[in-house]
């Protein structure tokens, strides 16, 4: 059964290069969403089991979403995919529950590496 | 004077190019958080056409003290271009007792607003020559203190762009090495200043180097 998979970036490029960058033979039902209030409500929707995060973002930010599914105890999988390659970025995120974080831009390589270190392929 | 967006500059480039200052604007924070032992807040990039007189405009705006900037020459593909470091001269000062300098007198203002391009525009414009696999090499570097000392640069350009964002410095609190700085409020803007013929190079580079990717 295909897991459903939310990307959140407010950049287009960003979205298609991290959609691209998946496993071919991953089963995934992809959702894109442009800032973490459309995530929360795709994650609401059980549409986010598992998640690529962006950081800088408007509306709503990658820090703020993590924040957001610890508060209301939503279930989703969070992968940070961050230009922001700040010691302390990666720190609060990890801190704040995502599983891990991936700097920008992501390749398949890194990717696949990624996802399998978890056990997610 | 109101002057028509180049036709080129479309919604894909404009996203094209944010993302393309997002991963340098990264470096940037990094750099600056080493020197600063804080961590850097980050701004979503924007992506405007503007005139020099929209750049002091904004300047004006943005400041509504005195104004205070840095401007750092580049040269990419045989142009060139602009990054302005744009800081209220209290910020200037805060960043200042960051590093344990002072900040009292003209020279001193110089001297930080130097320092501070320093630490940003050997990095931020060598990311995105390094993204675009392009030669950059990075010219004079003037401070500027006062309107009346901004150079027309750019002012050929009616199509120049500029890529803006913002850097905001946190007081820290989940590292035990920062927890024990005092908190602070500082923040200023970055922007990259370049002929719209350039730009439009950067993007499409830019593009067809992620396409190849894939």
């Amino acid at each position: 059964m295909a897991i459903p998979l939310l990307i959140c970036d407010d950049s287009n490029m960003a979205r298609k290069q991290v959609a691209k960058s998946l496993p071919p033979s991953w089963e995934v039902d992809i959702t894109f969403a442009t800032n973490g209030v459309e995530a929360l409500a795709a994650i609401a929707e059980g549409k986010g089991e598992m998640m690529f995060l962006d950081l800088t973002m408007p509306e709503m930010d990658g820090f703020e979403v993590l924040e957001n599914i610890r508060k209301k105890d939503l279930k989703s999988v969070v992968i940070v995919i961050s230009g922001d390659i700040q010691p302390q970025a990666r720190d609060r995120v990890m801190a704040l529950g995502a599983l891990d974080f991936i700097k920008k831009p992501v390749s398949p390589e890194k990717l696949s590496e990624t996802l399998g270190k978890f056990g997610l392929l | 004077m109101t002057v028509p967006f180049a036709n080129w500059l479309d919604d894909s480039h404009r996203d094209q190019l944010k993302e393309l200052v997002n991963l340098a604007m990264g470096d940037g924070a990094k750099a600056l958080s080493n020197v600063t032992l804080r961590y850097i807040q980050l701004s979503v990039p924007q992506v405007n056409q503007a005139l020099t007189q929209d750049l002091i405009n904004h300047c004006k705006f943005a400041r509504p003290s005195e104004f205070c900037c840095c401007v750092q020459e580049y040269a990419a593909l045989g142009q060139v271009g602009w990054l302005f470091i744009v800081i209220n001269p209290s910020d200037l000062k805060t960043y200042a007792s960051l590093l344990d300098r002072d900040c009292v007198d003209e020279a001193d203002h110089e001297n930080m607003l130097v320092q501070l391009t320093g630490v940003l525009a050997p990095v931020i414009l060598p990311r995105i020559a390094k993204e675009l696999r392009v030669s950059l090499k990075l010219g004079e570097v003037q401070p500027i203190l006062g309107l009346h000392q901004l150079p027309m640069v750019g002012a050929e350009g009616v199509s120049a762009v500029n890529l803006a964002f913002s850097y905001a410095v946190e007081a820290p609190s989940e590292s035990e090495e920062l927890a024990r700085k005092p908190p602070v409020e500082m923040a200023f803007d970055v922007i990259m200043r370049a002929p719209a013929d350039l730009v439009k190079q950067l993007a499409e580079k830019f593009s067809s180097r992620l396409d190849a990717s894939f």
